[in-house]
């Protein structure tokens, strides 16, 4: 397969990155490119400029502040994987970082391309060659159908990076830049819930650094997915989770699943059921059923609504279990 | 447009005309002929076309060739060194390790990284270390073999 | 012969391309570029069926860069059916560019070639088809249906082939069987996966030779087939096989890539190299045909089989492609490994708007197998008996001749159920696991080589031509194509130890059609058997020229002479005699100074066979085989963990022992996948994730442990004893694992892929939860 031909820069700033993308109409932001390249290849998305963002200096590194660890847009996730500070403050983003695509692809995926990644249908996912050129546009094509459900009103495309729902539980913030300069914003609100659409960022806007505060003490978190293959694949669910433990009450509660719907989902109920109470079999039983109700998947990457719906019962109760023994053993 | 580009592979600099739309993958094949890499899937699936680029594994088809400038870039071509085999080679020759052979590279270069990084492996670390390089004849086990068998060498 | 008595044969040597591949030097298809060379690419049917209006290429045509496009308008009217060279001119059916009517989703339109793959692809995106579409069929069932549309004019019902065999007196047999019962079997479409994809680099020069560099597993019969849908004489077309990533058997026959490359070709005037993308793989080249298996088993009560019915269904898909072979292959697995007096067995394949079936390790064989011991099985239940004990009790062995004709040779399904019993603590286990973890077992037969008569009756099963060097070494020229499974290995190793030299000093030549004798393809698990037998005789008398030669000046007897340690030498006395090299030369002086050569084949009498009927003897021999699973069943996710695969194989003799490990550790793998993850979703005739992202074929982490064990029950036709390795083993993996899943969970499944999501809601229905 061979990439059409495109116009292609490498700013070194980020402003001049924003300023190509106020230029170029069709243009795109390319990191890592491992998510980008496969869709441009099979003319799924047919960017006319190319803005390599990877010469951008001062967002590709991982440093330490008073109160948060910032990281920049450009470290990969293979970094992250080595870096002693991530593994050492966060091995949770360590864990959620590993469990992405293979080795090789998290030696060039960036942290940044891993939050941004596009939403996940394989209605919309084939080539444009053959097959899928005489499909009537769907939602996610600029069109006005879904295959996935016939007489669906909007795109229901998933969200299925692995390691956004770490980084939510942690309450990261980015930092974004635009046309009018930076704004720091928590990471909740780029992703829009929409599946043809599914960030809130402007086009000209990237993410130059996220920003993740140190855990509370006596914090605890893991994150959990769950996948066909023991590699490459996407989760079917991951489940980032999050407890601040005193003695053995949980003192707070952040739970955020991935790949249940067009964003990240917080499971809102299973946290508020956790917070203050005791930590008992029951509880944790009682956690995961509210996830569980809460939850309504979508059967498009090759499961089903009911199994997905299923699985996410059961892997955020051991995710929590997880958290429970990483409490037991000091790790945060 | 093409654009010049000094490209460093397997320590040799070459000076290559390259378009902005080819992959490194397509350079080295195409235009350096180092056709050792192999394409088999092209869309970051397989890892048929796994090269390092400064000591990482990483996958040829999903990089564009004008991004590679100023980075070191080792195929399997340039993995034996004065005409001796790397470890790796012989271990996978002398055990059985290559069937259609089309993995093969692919296999080496990321098992190479792997070692480099973690030279006394267990078995489910090399496991995991190639689960990112598909192959369909082998059903792996001689390749699992013959890179435990060089960290014992 | 015992083990020991060999040199060579059966040791752990490496074969003979492992160290360039590791290097990365050796040349495969794609690796191959000629100077002029154009790309050309394939501009494909997006519907399942439809008539084609129009089509217009002009603009197409315009861009630069562009050198040829072609339309079925620009071909020969000539259908193409793998089997037309095999006495099956009935079966071809298919336009490799279509003329009127497309079939299938993926269906070849037109191709261009072009200086380079982007402006290629360009221009078929400026290629405009207006179709009309037809109503489409995509399952046995749909096509199958009295109103249903008709593929092809000449098949009614959309039956594409049919053959059946009978025996016995059936209505007696169920009469007086004990226990009958009837199951229906379902299985999915599989994909090959090579890892190399279909390629071909095509050559067709101005005096109307055509040079191909083809990745295939059959280079005579491409040679025969593109001859024949160009009606250009054989002789003209030249066929090469560079090194390959792999066949499976998808690679076993023609297709639109190799048509295309020589007509693009013929039309530039310049080289044209076409290879499928990963999408265009999963779209158009072979898969393994799904089959619905209706079965009928009456047994004594003892568990003696002594009557079966048998219905196989295939869906062929939109093409016969290698169907009749298909069809003929699943009646004759009907008949294996059990023991069955009494048989009336039928193979229907069925027309479907989707990328033809064609040839997968195994053909029809993992299906077939599925269903005959997952029924046999159950029939163990209910009657109160063991599995094992019940495929000990009908598993066929050396001596016995099935109903239709098939004589099995060295070897029986007991031995290696025995050994397999022993090994995987069977009587410890099966019943006595814990909860969620269970044991089962699978077997197989599998023939070495198919009778099939491409060349017709004047010309050898397998022919093998060597020549001495005058340097000590010899080249052995086979036709047989190395595929990555490691036969040239096989065949040089073979060579070496007839004539006692190193493998070193065996040169095996690559097919080419112009130069090497006729080989049939590497299919059916022949290879070993009959190019392996040709080879011996070859050695042999390559040998016997040399002995002839030498044995004036050793003052010896030729018929006391032996060959070793590259030397020919008086037997019991290894100081009195010549350097093999030395022999060449005497050899060579003798004859004037003409090189020696020497040619062996393997022709053996097997009595009559009849392909369309399926009756007589298929195979020279059939191997036997018997396979163990372990699982674990995860009750929450429904996860299958398969904790290890025992297998035991006989395959006559080992002859590389590598190879055939590696032989038994890939089909291992390959039947995991088939057996638990690997599914294409079809979708109004498209493949919804045609991609290794979204197809799951096993990574390395999904392999459990594997322990191999060999038999070797010395075949009296095999080369040293030796039967086949490469696809048996494949056949009985996924009854192994169903079966074991039974045990583990009271779960009883008929169909394929067996997902964690069927577990998980039949574990939830036996709770009574859902
Ligand atoms: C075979 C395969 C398996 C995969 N498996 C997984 C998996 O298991 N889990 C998983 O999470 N992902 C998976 N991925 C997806 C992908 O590899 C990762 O999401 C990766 O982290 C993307 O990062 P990148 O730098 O390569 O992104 P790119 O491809 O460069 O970019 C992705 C998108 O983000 C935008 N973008 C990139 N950087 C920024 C920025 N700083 N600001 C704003 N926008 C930006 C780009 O414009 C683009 O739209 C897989 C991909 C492949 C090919
Ligand atoms: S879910 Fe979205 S991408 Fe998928 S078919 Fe529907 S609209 Fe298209």
């Amino acid at each position: 397969m061979r990439l059409p031909h495109f116009e292609y820069f490498e700013p070194e700033t980020l402003k001049s990155a924003v300023n190509l993308i106020l230029k170029n109409k069709e243009s795109k932001f390319l990191a890592g490119g491992t998510d980008l390249m496969p869709k441009f290849k099979k003319g799924v998305i047919r960017p006319e400029v190319l803005i390599n963002i990877k010469e951008i200096t001062g967002i590709n590194s991982i440093k330490e502040e008073k109160n948060y660890l910032k990281i920049g847009a450009l470290v990969t996730l293979g970094e992250i994987e080595d870096s002693p500070l991530i593994n050492q403050v966060f091995p949770s983003i360590v864990e959620a970082a590993h469990s992405v695509a293979t080795q090789q692809l998290r030696n060039t995926a960036t942290l940044g391309g891993n939050l941004c990644q596009d939403t996940r249908c394989l209605y919309f996912d084939n080539s444009y060659l053959f097959g899928q050129s005489i499909w009537e546009k769907c939602f996610k094509r600029g069109g006005n159908v879904c295959h996935l459900v016939k007489k669906g009103k909007k795109c229901l495309a998933v969200y299925s990076g692995d390691v956004a729902p770490v980084l939510l539980a942690l309450n990261a913030k980015v930092q974004v830049v635009g046309s009018s300069g930076k704004r720091l914003i928590s990471l909740s609100e780029i992703y829009s819930g929409k599946g043809d659409n599914a960030f809130t960022l402007l086009p000209e806007e990237l993410i130059a650094e996220i920003h993740v505060p140190k855990p509370k003490p006596s914090s605890y978190g893991t994150y959990v997915k769950f996948r066909e293959r023991g590699s490459i694949d996407f989760p079917i669910v991951g489940i980032a989770a999050y407890l601040t433990i005193n003695k053995d009450t949980i003192k707070d509660a952040n739970i955020w699943l991935t790949s249940v719907g067009s964003a990240p989902v917080e499971a809102v109920e299973a946290e508020s059921v956790l917070k203050g109470a005791n930590i008992s079999t029951d509880l944790i039983e009682k956690s995961a059923n509210q996830a569980y109700q809460q939850i309504a998947p979508v059967p498009n990457h090759g499961y089903s609504a009911w199994y997905i719906k299923e699985m996410v019962k059961v892997f955020v109760k051991r995710a929590l279990i997880k958290v429970m023994e990483n409490a037991r053993g000091g790790q945060s | 447009m093409k654009k010049i580009i000094e490209l460093n592979v397997n320590g040799e600099k070459h000076e290559v005309a390259v378009a902005p739309n080819q992959t490194l993958l397509e350079v080295l094949r195409e235009d350096l002929h180092l056709t050792g890499t192999k394409e088999s899937c092209d869309l970051g699936s397989c890892g048929s076309c796994t090269v390092l680029m400064d000591g990482n594994a990483v996958l040829a088809c999903m990089i564009l060739a004008v991004d590679v400038k100023g980075k070191e870039i080792l195929t399997i071509e340039g993995l034996a060194q004065n005409n001796e085999l790397h470890p790796l080679q012989k271990s996978f020759h002398e055990k059985g390790a290559v069937q259609c052979g089309y993995c093969t590279s692919g296999m080496i270069m990321t098992a190479k990284a792997f070692l480099d990084k973690q030279p006394n492996p267990t078995k489910n670390e090399v496991k995991e270390a190639i689960s990112g390089n598909l192959c369909r004849c082998t059903g792996y086990a001689k390749i699992v073999e013959a890179i435990l068998s060089v960290k014992q060498a | 012969m015992k083990q020991s008595e060999f040199a060579i044969i059966g040791k752990p040597i490496p074969r003979i391309d492992g160290m360039i591949k590791t290097k990365g030097e050796a040349l495969y298809t794609t690796d191959i570029s000629l100077p002029g060379m154009l790309y050309g690419k394939m501009l494909r049917s997006p519907y399942p069926h439809a008539k084609i209006l129009r089509i217009d290429t002009s603009k197409a045509e315009k861009i630069r860069g562009v050198k040829a496009v072609i339309t079925g308008k620009d071909t020969p009217d000539i259908k193409y059916g793998c089997m037309m060279v095999f006495g099956f001119p009935e079966a071809s059916d298919q336009y490799f560019l279509a003329r009127d009517r497309v079939r299938f989703v993926g269906d070849p339109v037109c191709a261009v070639a072009a200086t380079d793959e982007s402006i290629a692809t360009e221009a078929l995106e400026q290629i405009v088809v207006e179709y009309e579409e037809l109503p489409a069929v995509f399952s046995i069932e749909e096509a199958t249906k009295p109103d249903a549309v008709m593929l092809h004019e000449n098949n009614p019902g959309n039956i594409s082939i049919g053959v059946a065999y009978k025996s016995g007196d059936m209505e007696k047999a169920f009469k007086e069987a004990y226990y009958v019962r009837e199951d229906t079997f379902n299985t999915q479409l599989v994909q090959n996966c090579c890892m190399e994809p279909q390629v071909c680099l095509s050559n067709f020069d101005s005096s109307g030779k055509l040079t191909m560099w083809s990745s295939t597993q059959a280079p005579f019969l491409q040679k025969m087939l593109m001859s024949a849908v160009l009606d250009i004489p054989q002789e003209n077309v030249r066929v090469i096989k560079p090194h390959m990533g792999g066949g499976f058997g998808a690679k076993a026959e023609l297709f639109a890539v190799h048509y295309c490359a020589a007509l693009l070709s013929r039309q530039s005037g310049r080289p044209v190299l076409i290879c499928h993308t990963r999408e265009e793989e999963f779209a158009a080249s072979a898969m393994r045909h799904p089959m619905r298996i209706e079965l009928k088993i009456g047994v004594k009560k003892d568990g003696t089989i002594i009557a079966r019915k048998g219905t196989n269904w295939l869906d062929g898909g939109a093409y016969n492609s290698l169907g009749p072979q298909a069809a003929a292959d699943s009646l004759m697995f009907l008949s294996l490994p059990y023991r069955q007096p009494n048989v009336d067995f039928q193979s229907i394949r069925v027309y479907t708007n989707r990328s033809p079936s064609g040839a997968m390790r195994g053909l029809t064989g993992p299906q077939v197998q599925l269903a005959t011991d997952i029924q046999l099985d159950i029939v163990a239940e209910e009657l109160g008996m063991d599995p094992l004990d019940i495929k000990i009790k009908n598993g066929l062995k050396a001596g016995d001749v099935t109903a239709s004709g098939l004589k099995m040779k060295s070897g029986s399904i007991e031995e290696c159920l025995q050994k397999i019993a022993e090994e995987s603590e069977w009587k410890n286990k099966y019943g006595k696991l814990p909860p969620l973890r269970g044991i089962g077992v699978g077997c197989n037969s599998f023939p070495c080589g198919t009778r099939v008569l491409m060349f017709g009756p004047a010309t050898a099963l397998a022919t093998a031509l060597i020549r001495a060097n005058i340097d000590g070494t010899v080249t052995i020229n086979t036709g047989a194509s190395d595929i990555g499974q490691g036969s040239d290995t096989v065949i040089c190793l073979m060579t070496s130890e007839v004539l006692g030299i190193k493998m070193e000093d065996v040169r095996n030549m690559p097919p080419d059609t112009d130069l090497s004798p006729p080989d049939y393809y590497t299919a059916s698990s022949r290879v070993t058997m009959m190019v392996g037998n040709a080879v011996i005789n070859a050695a042999t008398a390559l040998k016997a020229k040399l002995f002839e030669a030498v044995s004036k000046q050793l003052e010896a007897n030729a018929k006391d002479l032996e060959a070793g340690d590259s030397r020919i030498y008086v037997k019991g006395s290894p100081e009195k005699g010549v350097s093999f090299r030395e022999a060449v030369e005497i050899c060579q002086m003798l004859n004037g100074g003409s090189t020696i050569t020497a040619q062996g084949n393997f022709d053996p009498d097997l009595g009559p066979f009849d392909l369309r009927t399926g009756e007589g003897d298929y195979s020279p021999s059939y191997s036997f085989g018997a396979q163990v699973a372990e699982v674990e069943i995860d009750p929450d996710t429904g996860r299958v963990k398969i904790e290890r695969i025992l297998r035991v194989h006989d395959c006559g003799r080992v002859i590389s022992l590598l190879g055939a490990q590696g032989q038994l550790e890939g089909s291992v793998a390959l039947g995991i996948g088939g057996a638990l993850s690997e599914k294409l979703f079809f979708e109004e005739g498209r493949y919804l994730n045609p991609s290794f992202l979204d197809y799951k074929f096993p990574t390395s982490m999904e392999i459990p442990d594997m322990e191999n064990t060999f038999v070797e029950s010395n075949d009296p036709v095999g080369p040293f004893g030796a039967k086949e390795v490469g696809e048996g083993c494949i056949n009985p993996v996924a009854p192994a694992i169903l079966g074991a899943i039974y045990n583990a969970t009271g779960l009883r499944f008929k169909e394929l892929p067996v997902t964690p999501e069927m577990i998980l809601k039949g574990l939830k229905k036996m709770k009574g939860e859902e």
